[in-house]
C-alpha cells in the first residue's frame, strides 16, 4: 500500500524535479524548433501523468489486508543491502589511491567477514586493464 | 572462382583457423564478463592484428564478434546478469530456468540457437549483401524514428502486472538516455558539469546495475541462497522435442535478427527483445514465458547471433559501419589496406570469401568451445554463496572498470543498482526501463532530425512508406498486446472471484 | 571518432618499421622514454596519428614513444592527465579541435589552458560532396539552387556542434542561404542520408567519404582548403567558387604548461627532419593529410587564435554566454 504510494510520490517528485532542470537549460542558435528542451519536456509530462494515475490507482484499491508482510522482516535485510553498498562504495573510494591489489584485499576480507565466511573470498578475477 | 579458391587455400593453409578459434575463445570470455561489450573484446585485440595476414585478422575480429554474442548469455542464465546488452531478453527465461534447476538446459538451447542463428545469419550475409545493402539506404531518419516506437511498442506486453508502472519505468529509461550531449544543437543536458556524462550514459552500466548490483544487495539480505545441490549441473543440448519447440522461435529470431541487423544502428537489443516478444505472441505456450520457457531463450539467442553475420551487410555492401562491432571491423580492415565497401568485392573477393569460411568455422568453433567451457562457469556458480556474492561484485566492478579505465563508471552502476533496489521494493518492472535507455537517443534523435527535414511538419511521419508501415505495425502490436493482457486479466478476476480467498 | 578510419588506414605497416630503430639522433634526447596521450581509444583518430609518428620519430630521435589512450570526456580526461605532468618534454597530448571545443563547451575543471602547444603537424582537408546522382557538380551551383528555391535545401554535418557543423552555420550566413542542417551520430549514418538523397550535401574528411568516392556513388563538390589538394586537383576550392570558407582540423603535439623550450625544441626538429623522410610522406599523403609544421612559439600562437576563433563562433552561434 505505502508502496505505490510512494511510487506515485516519487514519479511526481521526478518529473517536476526533471521539468525543472529541462527548463534550464540553455537555448542555442544552432537548436532546432523542438529545443534541446523538448523532449525532456514531454517526458517529464508524461512521468507526471503516470504519477498521479498511479496515485489514483494507491487511492482507489481496498486497503489489502497482507500488509504486515514486510514490516515483519524489519530493516534488517536494508541495513545489509546497505552494508554491502558500502563496501563497492569504500572500494572505489580507497583504490585510486591504494592501489588495485592493496584495495582488493581488505575490501574482500572485509566482505568475508561480513558474511561469516571462514577465509577472505577471493575476488581477483580479473585485473583492470 | 579463383578467388574463391584462393580463400580456400588462405583458410585451410594459413592462421585463419586457428584464429577462428582463438577470436571465438576470447569473445566467450569477454562477452562473459559484465561490462565488455563484442566491440570492446574486438578492439582490445584490435592492436594485436597489426603484424598479422589480412584474412586471419579479419576473421579474428569476426568471430570474437560470434563468440561475444553467446558469452553474452552465460552470466545472463547463471546469475541474472547480462554480460552484453543483446543478452538482457535472455534474462527472462535462462535466469528461471536457471532457477528451477535446468541452468544447463539453458545453456545448452542458448548455444544451439546461437549456431543456427549464426548460420542462417552467415548464409543471408554471403547470398543477399548487395540486394540487403539497399534496405539500408532506405532507411531515413523518419524511418529509423519509427522503427525505435516499434521498439518501444514491445513496453506494453513486458509491464508485467500495471502498465502505469511500465510506462514509468520505460519514461525514467527515457530520461536517462537524455543525459549528455543533445544530439542536435550539441548543448550539454543534465550532465551537473560531469565531463564524463557528455557522451551519455551507456546502457550497459544501468543493466549491470539494475540488475546484478540489485540482485546482490538483496541476495545478502536473505539468510540464505535458494540453490539447490542436486542441481544439473552439466550442459544439456536439446533433445528431438526441444527442437521441434524451437522452430517457430528460430525462425522469428532469423527474420528480426536480419531486418535489425541489416539497418545501420538498430542492433542486437533490440532484436534479441523484439524476437522474444514475438515469440511469446505467435507461441503455442504463452503462457510459459517468464517462467522458464524453452522458446524464450532459443529465440533472443537465435536473433543476435544472426545480427553479428548481418550487421556485416552494410559493412561490405556499403562501407558503412552499422555498430560499434562493426566500426572495429572496419578498422581491421583498413589496417590491412583494405577499404570494404562495394569496391571490396571487386578488389579482395579471397577476402570476403575467406570471412565468409572463417565465420561459419567461428560458428562451429563456438558450439565446440561452448561445450567445453560450460563445464567450469557452472562449476563456478555452485560455490558457496558469500564466495559467490564477492566473486560478482568484484566480476561486475573490474569489468565496468575496465571499459574506460573510469571509477565514474562503476559509481554510475551503483548508483543505478541502489536505483533497481528501490525499484524491486516498488514493483517497477525494469525491462521497460532498459528498452527506454536503449531506444531513447535513437527515437529523440531521429525525431528531431526529421523534423527538421520537414521543417517542423510532422506529416513526414507519414509521408516516408518505411515510417509508415513501421508505424501502423507498432500500433497494431502494441494494441494487440494491451487486449491480450486485458483478456487474461478479466480472465483472471472472474476466476479468483468465484473462489472464496 | 569521425577520422578513426582514415588514420587507422595508416597503421599498416607498422611492425615493419621496428627494425630501424637505431639511433641515429644528432643530440641526445633529455628522455629514453617519452608518453605520448591521447584522448581517443585504441584505433580511433589521434592514436593512429600518434603511433604513426612514432614509428618515424622515435628512430629517428632514438627516443622510446609510448601511446597513452586517456579515453572519456571528450578529451576532459587527457586534459586533467596532462596537467598533472612534469613539463619537461617526457609527456606530450595529440591536440585536435577537439580538446580547444571540449574546453568551451563543457568547461572541464582543466581546460587547454593547461596546455602549451609544441607544434602542429597536419591539417585534415574537408570537403563538401554530393552523390553522384546529384545534378551539381560544384558547391557554387548547389548554392545557386539552394537561392532559387528557398526553404528546399538540406545538409547534413556529421555531429552536433562540431567543426563541421559550424563551417555549414558559417557557410549560411556567408551566402545568406537558409537550409535545414541536420546532425548525425557520426560519418556512416551522414552517408547514408546524403546517398538515399535525404540530404543534398554533405561535409566531412576525405578519409570518411572514401569507399563511396572510389565506387563512384559521391561526388566531391568543393574543398575547404587554401589550396587544390594534390590527388584532386580537378577540384576546386570554396574559396575558388566564391565562398570563402576554409576549415581548420589541424593535429598536433602539446606539452603541459610551461614545457621546457629545449625539449620542446628538439621534439619540433625531429618532426620537422622526419616529415621530410620519404617512407612517412608516402603514407601521409596516402591519406591526404596536408603538412602544416609550425614549431613551438608559431604553434602556441596559432593554437591560441583557433581558440579565440572558436570561441567567437561558438558564441554568435548561441552555445556559449557572451
Amino acid at each position: 500500500m505505502a508502496r505505490e504510494l510512494v511510487t506515485g510520490i516519487a514519479a511526481l517528485a521526478l518529473a517536476a524535479a526533471y521539468f525543472a532542470a529541462a527548463d534550464a537549460l540553455p537555448v542555442s542558435l544552432l537548436s532546432d524548433e523542438v529545443g534541446a528542451d523538448g523532449v525532456p519536456k514531454a517526458i517529464a509530462v508524461a512521468l507526471g501523468l503516470c504519477g498521479l494515475m498511479q496515485l489514483a490507482r494507491a487511492a482507489l484499491r481496498r486497503a489489502p489486508a497482507a500488509a504486515g508482510d514486510e514490516t515483519a522482516a524489519g530493516a534488517k535485510p536494508h541495513l545489509r543491502a546497505l552494508g554491502l553498498l558500502g563496501i563497492a562504495i569504500a572500494y572505489v573510494v580507497v583504490t585510486p589511491h591504494v592501489g588495485y591489489l592493496v584495495a582488493t584485499m581488505p575490501a574482500s576480507a572485509c566482505r568475508s567477514r561480513s558474511r561469516r565466511c571462514r577465509s577472505p573470498a577471493r575476488s581477483c578475477c580479473g585485473c583492470p586493464s | 572462382m579463383s578467388a574463391v579458391a584462393a580463400a580456400w587455400a588462405a583458410l585451410t593453409g594459413g592462421w585463419a583457423i586457428p584464429a577462428a578459434f582463438a577470436g571465438v575463445v576470447w569473445g566467450i570470455f569477454g562477452g562473459a564478463l559484465p561490462g565488455i561489450s563484442p566491440s570492446i573484446a574486438m578492439a582490445l585485440l584490435l592492436p594485436f592484428t597489426y603484424g598479422m595476414d589480412p584474412i586471419p585478422a579479419v576473421v579474428l575480429l569476426a568471430s570474437v564478434y560470434v563468440g561475444a554474442e553467446y558469452g553474452g548469455s552465460i552470466p545472463a542464465i547463471l546469475i541474472r546478469t547480462p554480460g552484453t546488452n543483446s543478452a538482457m531478453a535472455t534474462i527472462l527465461d535462462g535466469y528461471e530456468m536457471n532457477r528451477q534447476g535446468k541452468g544447463g538446459e539453458a545453456l545448452g538451447i542458448s548455444l544451439v540457437s546461437g549456431l543456427v542463428g549464426g548460420l542462417f545469419g552467415l548464409v543471408v550475409l554471403a547470398l543477399f549483401t548487395e540486394p540487403l545493402a539497399r534496405v539500408a539506404l532506405a532507411f531515413t531518419p523518419p524511418a529509423y524514428f519509427a522503427l525505435g516506437i516499434l521498439g518501444l511498442s514491445v513496453v506494453a506486453s513486458l509491464s508485467g502486472g500495471s502498465l502505469v508502472k511500465g510506462l514509468i519505468a520505460a519514461l525514467l529509461g527515457l530520461m536517462i538516455a537524455t543525459v549528455g550531449t543533445d544530439p542536435v544543437s550539441g548543448v550539454s543536458r543534465f550532465t551537473a558539469g560531469a565531463p564524463e556524462l557528455l557522451g551519455g550514459i551507456r546502457p550497459i552500466l544501468v543493466m549491470v546495475g539494475l540488475f546484478a548490483v540489485s540482485e546482490l544487495m538483496i541476495q545478502v539480505g536473505e539468510p540464505d541462497w535458494a540453490k539447490a545441490d542436486v542441481r544439473d549441473t552439466r550442459l544439456k543440448l536439446p533433445g528431438r522435442a526441444t527442437w521441434k519447440r524451437m522452430i517457430r522461435p528460430h525462425s522469428i529470431g532469423a527474420v528480426i535478427g536480419t531486418v535489425e541487423g541489416v539497418t545501420p544502428g538498430a542492433g542486437g537489443t533490440i532484436a534479441a527483445f523484439m524476437s522474444y516478444n514475438e515469440a511469446k505472441r505467435w507461441s503455442r505456450h504463452p503462457e510459459e514465458f517468464g517462467r522458464g520457457s524453452v522458446e524464450g531463450v532459443a529465440a533472443p539467442e537465435a536473433a543476435n547471433n544472426v545480427v553479428t553475420a548481418t550487421a556485416l551487410v552494410p559493412l561490405l555492401g556499403l562501407g558503412i559501419p552499422g555498430s560499434n562491432s562493426a566500426a572495429i571491423l572496419l578498422g581491421g580492415f583498413l589496417i590491412h589496406g583494405m577499404q570494404p565497401g562495394p569496391m571490396l568485392f571487386e578488389r579482395n573477393p579471397e577476402v570476403v570469401y575467406a570471412l565468409y569460411g572463417g565465420l561459419l568455422v567461428a560458428n562451429v568453433a563456438m558450439l565446440l568451445v561452448g561445450l567445453v567451457i560450460l563445464g567450469p562457469c557452472l562449476w563456478l556458480v555452485n560455490r558457496p554463496k558469500p564466495y559467490l556474492i564477492a566473486f560478482i561484485l568484484a566480476l561486475v566492478m573490474s569489468g565496468i572498470y575496465s571499459i574506460e579505465q573510469s571509477f565514474f563508471d562503476v559509481g554510475l552502476t551503483l548508483a543505478a543498482g541502489v536505483a533497481g533496489y528501490f525499484m524491486r521494493w516498488v514493483g517497477l518492472p525494469f525491462l521497460p526501463m532498459v528498452l527506454g535507455v536503449v531506444l531513447g537517443y535513437l527515437v529523440e534523435s531521429n525525431y528531431r532530425r526529421s523534423l527538421v527535414l520537414s521543417s517542423g511538419d510532422h506529416a513526414i511521419f507519414v509521408q516516408d512508406k518505411v515510417s509508415l508501415a513501421l508505424l501502423l505495425a507498432a500500433v497494431l502490436l502494441a494494441g494487440w498486446s494491451l487486449l491480450r493482457d486485458l483478456r487474461t486479466r478479466s480472465g483472471k478476476a472472474r476466476a479468483a472471484g468465484g473462489a472464496p480467498s | 571518432m569521425s577520422n578513426r578510419l582514415r588514420v587507422l588506414a595508416a597503421l599498416a605497416a607498422l611492425p615493419l618499421a621496428w627494425p630501424l630503430a637505431e639511433a641515429n639522433a644528432q643530440a641526445k634526447y633529455p628522455h629514453q622514454t617519452v608518453t605520448l596521450v591521447t584522448h581517443s581509444s585504441a584505433g580511433g583518430g589521434s592514436d593512429v596519428f600518434l603511433r604513426e609518428l612514432a614509428r618515424h620519430l622515435g628512430p629517428a630521435m632514438g627516443v622510446n614513444f609510448v601511446v597513452e589512450n586517456v579515453s572519456g570526456g571528450s578529451g576532459a580526461k587527457a586534459m586533467a592527465r596532462m596537467a598533472k605532468a612534469p613539463p619537461d618534454g617526457s609527456v606530450f597530448y595529440a591536440t585536435t579541435p577537439t580538446y580547444i571545443q571540449t574546453t568551451l563547451l563543457s568547461k572541464p575543471e582543466v581546460g587547454y589552458t593547461a596546455l602549451e602547444p609544441v607544434a602542429t603537424v597536419f591539417l585534415d582537408p574537408e570537403v563538401v560532396y554530393t552523390r553522384v546522382e546529384s545534378p551539381h557538380k560544384t558547391l557554387a551551383a548547389v548554392i545557386e539552387d539552394a537561392k532559387k528555391n528557398p526553404g528546399k535545401a538540406k545538409w547534413g554535418a556529421a555531429n552536433p556542434a562540431s567543426l563541421e557543423r559550424i563551417a555549414l552555420e558559417r557557410l549560411m550566413r556567408k551566402t545568406g542561404v537558409k537550409a535545414a542542417v541536420v546532425s548525425h551520430e557520426g560519418g556512416g549514418q551522414l552517408m547514408i542520408n546524403v546517398l538515399n538523397g535525404t540530404l543534398d550535401i554533405g561535409i566531412g574528411e576525405i578519409q570518411e567519404i572514401r569507399a563511396q568516392l572510389d565506387a563512384g556513388k559521391v561526388r566531391i563538390l568543393a574543398t575547404l582548403t587554401d589550396k587544390r589538394l594534390d590527388q584532386f586537383p580537378e577540384v576546386a576550392t570554396a574559396r575558388e567558387q566564391g565562398i570563402d570558407l576554409v576549415v581548420t582540423k589541424f593535429r598536433g603535439l602539446a606539452g603541459p604548461k610551461g614545457i621546457d623550450p629545449k625539449a620542446a625544441a628538439a621534439i619540433g626538429d625531429g618532426i620537422k627532419a622526419v616529415l621530410a623522410s620519404p617512407a612517412y610522406k608516402k603514407e601521409y599523403l596516402k591519406e591526404n593529410l596536408v603538412v602544416a609544421f609550425m614549431p613551438h612559439a608559431e604553434a602556441v600562437k596559432f593554437t591560441g587564435g583557433f581558440a579565440k576563433e572558436v570561441e567567437a563562433s561558438l558564441q554568435e552561434f548561441g552555445l556559449l554566454k557572451k
